[in-house]
């Protein structure tokens, strides 16, 4: 636990996580709940002055409320550490802290749009490997969130008129549909 | 420490690797005047193993020995050396000289070469790296800080080719081994920041112009602008040695491969060699005399030099290799400079001696392969 603001000194009330835009690697931070530094200035952690490197929203990020990992016995303190989950399970296990830190670290993405494990797809139709796809696709609330993004994505690139992209985005929208609408998917 | 004859202790693999020139280093490929290779690489791990980082070397090596069953098994790794397939090697098994050299070669990381810290009685660090030979066009990397790094690369600008030819060879490996997965955060990996599509795209970018009119920043500005980093390709850090540059995506969640790669392919990327094709011609139009001194006081160094360090070498190489592009220079070719450029490298000129040298050592013999092969 750190005890002072890294601004001003005073007692923080928050944790903050960042990014380095140099080495990829997440920085911890303490801020107060007003300090100016928190909106934009954020200290090199190699040392020296404050410099702005990242203008961002700040999300405040007090305790996870978890215990470690089962899968691995991660606790969410060692990952602010590192940088670096144990294991899948620190995923679910973790998901609600680490969503929001995971979307502003990939530029306000929350879920996955592009490939997808292809032996789940091409054993879809046989009646043993529902329950993978099913993990692979997602559930009715995801599906849909990954549909939103990719349609506001494609609103994007039209509007733009980058014109390469929307079609490729047009084309993941497409196969997503048909995935989802494969026999014995209709509870997704 | 490299023994007397290394050859004599390499196996039979690495001996094959260290004779012939990756097939990125060709001087192919479109817009090879800039553009030295395209990179696609996907971090991977196993459903039901701790990350790499989090995993004791037991489960490391059960890893290990895992990867290894199922891809030769599959047929993707093989054997037969003769065969023109992949190998298997042991990282943690080869000489210390001959890691750096896969480093040097692009085959490996700098921490792959190094491996996880493993106490006396544990043994060395179970980590592999595939190597497909004789190209070297893909490899794969086992427990980096992910299980598995696939990469493909190519030479100039062939990103879309390295994407489909490691998506094939990612879909042969995901036959025989289960892929951490989740519906929301697609393909698992120790990183966050690699989360989702786990796809680093990059392209290797040869920008000496640029550099000698002092308008690199306006490259790091776009780069930065895009949110996609620009870092130097041999040397260390941050630092560009020889003036190559790698720009890559930076965010892996939310968009398709295709789109990640579009992005970088169809936007920054042909501005960039716009930028310093336009700097080049500036330098032929405008300062002639300058540039042609620049690159025969080069080419006088490297033909003449009796000793000279790496980064002078790689300096002088990036001067020569403008000069070659600009037309200035008959000789020597692209491919030869390419070479070059990986030839003079420590592990690389250790090898081509046959022993350790010391840095003195080292700069006499850099010198001595330099004027031999460009006089």
């Amino acid at each position: 636990m750190a005890n002072y603001c890294d601004g001003c000194g005073e007692d923080p009330v928050t944790h903050e996580m960042f990014k380095d835009p140099v080495t990829g690697e997440f920085v911890e931070h303490h801020f107060c709940a007003n300090c100016p530094k928190a909106k934009g200035l954020i200290g090199h952690p190699a040392g020296g002055e404050p410099e702005i490197v990242h203008q961002v929203s700040v999300v405040r990020v007090t305790s996870t409320g978890v215990g470690p990992c089962p899968g691995c016995g991660m606790t969410f303190a060692k990952f602010r550490e590192s940088g670096r989950l144990g294991c899948a399970s620190c995923y679910t296990h973790f998901e609600k802290t680490l969503g929001p830190l995971i979307s502003r670290a990939q530029e306000g993405a929350t879920h996955h749009v592009g490939k997808l494990p292809r032996r789940a797809i091409s054993c879809a139709n046989e009646p043993e490997n529902k329950r993978s796809l099913m993990e692979v696709l997602g559930r009715a609330e995801e599906r849909a969130r990954k549909m939103a993004a990719l349609r506001d994505q494609l609103h994007v690139a039209l509007t733009s008129e980058r014109y390469e992209q929307a079609a490729l985005i047009r084309d993941q929208i497409e196969q997503l549909q048909s995935l989802y609408e494969l026999p014995g998917e209709g509870e997704g | 420490m490299l023994p007397e004859d290394p050859s004599s202790r390499s196996s039979a693999a690495m001996k094959q690797i260290l004779e012939q020139t990756p097939a990125w280093l060709s001087g192919g490929g479109e817009h090879a005047d800039v553009v030295l290779s395209s990179r696609v690489r996907l971090a991977r791990n196993i459903a039901g193993f701790r990350f790499v980082g989090r995993a004791d070397v037991q489960e490391r090596r059960d890893v290990f020995n895992l990867v290894r069953k199922n891809l030769t098994k599959a047929g993707i790794v093989s054997e037969d050396l003769g065969s023109g397939g992949a190998c298997w090697l042991d990282v943690s098994a080869i000489d210390q000289y001959e890691r750096d050299a896969l480093s040097e070669r692009q085959c490996i990381s700098r921490q792959h070469a190094k491996g996880h810290k493993t106490s006396a009685n544990e043994g060395p660090d179970p980590r592999a790296v595939i190597v497909q030979t004789p190209s070297e066009t893909v490899t794969i990397m086992v427990n980096e800080e992910d299980h598995l790094r696939l990469r493909a690369v190519r030479p100039g600008l062939m990103l879309r080719e390295a994407l489909e030819e490691i998506n094939a060879v990612d879909d042969q490996v995901e036959s025989v081994l289960e892929y951490a997965f989740s519906s929301r955060f697609g393909y698992l990996t120790a990183c966050p920041t690699n989360v989702g599509t786990g796809v680093r795209v990059s392209v290797m970018m040869h920008l000496p112009a640029l550099r000698v009119l002092g308008e690199i920043d306006r490259v790091k500005r776009a780069a930065s602008d895009m949110s996609l980093a620009l870092r130097g390709f041999w040397g260390e850090g941050s630092e560009a040695d020889g003036d190559f540059y790698q720009l890559s995506n930076q965010t892996t969640l939310g968009k398709s491969e295709e789109l990640i790669l579009t992005e970088l392919a169809g936007t920054i990327v042909p501005k960039v060699i716009e930028y310093e094709r336009r700097a080049r011609e500036k330098l032929m139009t405008q300062r002639r005399e300058f540039t042609e001194d620049l690159i025969y006081r080069a080419l006088g160094v490297l033909t003449h030099a009796r000793r000279i360090a790496a980064d002078e070498a790689m300096s002088k190489l990036s001067e020569v290799r403008l000069g070659v592009t600009l037309g200035l220079l008959n000789g020597p070719d692209v491919a030869t400079v390419n070479r070059l450029l990986l030839m003079v490298q420590q592990a690389h000129l250790q090898h081509a001696v046959g022993r350790v040298l010391d840095p003195s050592e080292r700069k006499a013999a850099r010198a001595t392969l330099l004027r031999q092969t460009l006089s």
